[in-house]
């Protein structure tokens, strides 16, 4: 992720009032990750399965925070169960900023799965999303996503691609 | 060893509404709830998910204390939670487990435990916890280990871990095992009720009423 598209998703969860980022080390948000750790703005969570990221996030929201789970595109998978059994089942907002690894143009072959199972599983889960590729798009697409995930009551997500994860 | 209910009757006397408790999904949350504090908690929270919420909590409302009583089968399922507990550390942050060492929910049911948890073999959660950097984390097998460990729990800075080994099945018999399985309340009303409570607590505004 080059550095402009970093600001640009910093500055979008900052003007959309993310104040809580839970996340697991990944290599397409260790740019974003360096700048989150290091930015007072935010409470910061380093979780070791993105399970945990979201129930670290329905905790954190439940005491008035307003959370973001930056997820790798094959954590989302691991992050199904809660999101569906407390996201869904409790009717809870989360932001959710995933790089969407495998999308058409990811040169990396062992990406290729995600992109059969990334926009089917958030369509089953209930999870509107928007796909940005534009790094100019990417502040106002979070923006967006965060009024709608607080506004409707449930995860919301935004899947970064083409320029902004290059 | 002892019983889960008469564990939480004695657990539901030591909080007060200031406290904030999360509960499992499983035989906890109507115990819990029959200390009349179910609307002031977050109850049923799915399989696994119990400590990573209250951790959310913890880490949000550091000045509060929070309460996760989890259960062995929910917290092996995201045993890596402990890991982030013991290196986030937050000192209002109490796990009780009631371990019994089985599966209820995969039992013949009756009275009878279920299949065996890793703890009914070689499994250790306190020293499991111990490991992940939650040093005071032990084993009670009592009920006055129990108040004891509990009390001071509450009483200390944590985070703590107080693993309870309870009997393989809950008092509770299964007579009127379809009618009993009704939600007090289901998890919608939960969490506005939940959240209502830590708004008046707290003093803010978490479910806001939005424009037109």
């Amino acid at each position: 992720m080059e550095s402009q598209a970093v600001d640009a998703v910093l500055q979008g969860l900052k003007q959309s009032g993310v104040d809580f980022i839970s996340l697991l080390p990944d290599s397409d948000f260790s740019g974003l990750q360096k700048k989150v750790t290091g930015d007072p703005s935010f409470s910061y969570c380093a979780v070791s399965n993105e399970a945990i990221g979201v129930g670290v996030c329905a905790g954190a929201w439940l005491s008035g925070k307003r959370p973001a789970l930056l997820v790798p595109t094959s954590g989302l998978l691991v992050a199904a169960w809660p999101l569906t059994s407390l996201c869904m089942a409790w009717g809870l907002p989360l932001l959710l900023l995933i790089p969407f690894r495998g999308d058409i143009g990811d040169a990396f072959w062992l990406m290729g799965p995600y992109k059969d199972t990334t926009e089917p599983l958030l369509g089953v889960l209930h999870i509107p999303h928007v796909v940005v590729s534009k790094t100019e798009e990417v502040t106002k697409a979070i923006v967006d996503a965060q009024g709608s995930t607080i506004s409707w009551q449930r995860p919301v997500a935004v899947l970064l691609t083409g320029e902004t994860i290059k | 060893m002892v019983n889960r209910a008469d564990l939480i009757s004695i657990f539901g006397e030591m909080v007060n509404d200031e406290m904030l408790v999360v509960t499992p999904i499983g035989s906890t949350t109507p115990l819990w709830e029959r200390t009349g504090r179910g609307p002031t908690s977050l109850t049923s929270v799915s399989l696994g998910m119990c400590t990573p919420t209250a951790l959310g909590l913890a880490l949000a409302l550091p000045h509060r204390k929070v309460i996760a009583l989890d259960s062995d089968g929910n917290l092996i399922l995201n045993l890596c939670s402990l890991g982030t507990v013991g290196n986030e550390r937050p000192k209002n942050l109490t796990i009780i487990v009631f371990d019994n060492g089985n599966y209820l929910s995969g039992g013949p049911g009756k009275g009878k435990p279920g299949m065996p948890t890793a703890t009914a073999g070689n499994m250790d959660l306190a020293a499991v916890g111990r490991g992940c950097g939650i040093e005071k984390a032990s084993i009670v097998r009592t009920e006055a280990e129990f108040k004891v460990a509990a009390e001071k729990a509450l009483k200390e800075d944590g985070p703590s871990m107080i693993v309870a080994k309870i009997d393989p099945v809950d008092v509770r018999q299964t007579k009127n095992f379809r009618e009993d399985r009704g939600p007090g309340q289901d998890t919608r009303e939960n969490k506005y009720s939940f959240a209502r409570h830590i708004e008046r607590l707290e003093n803010i505004k978490i479910l806001k009423r939005g424009g037109g």
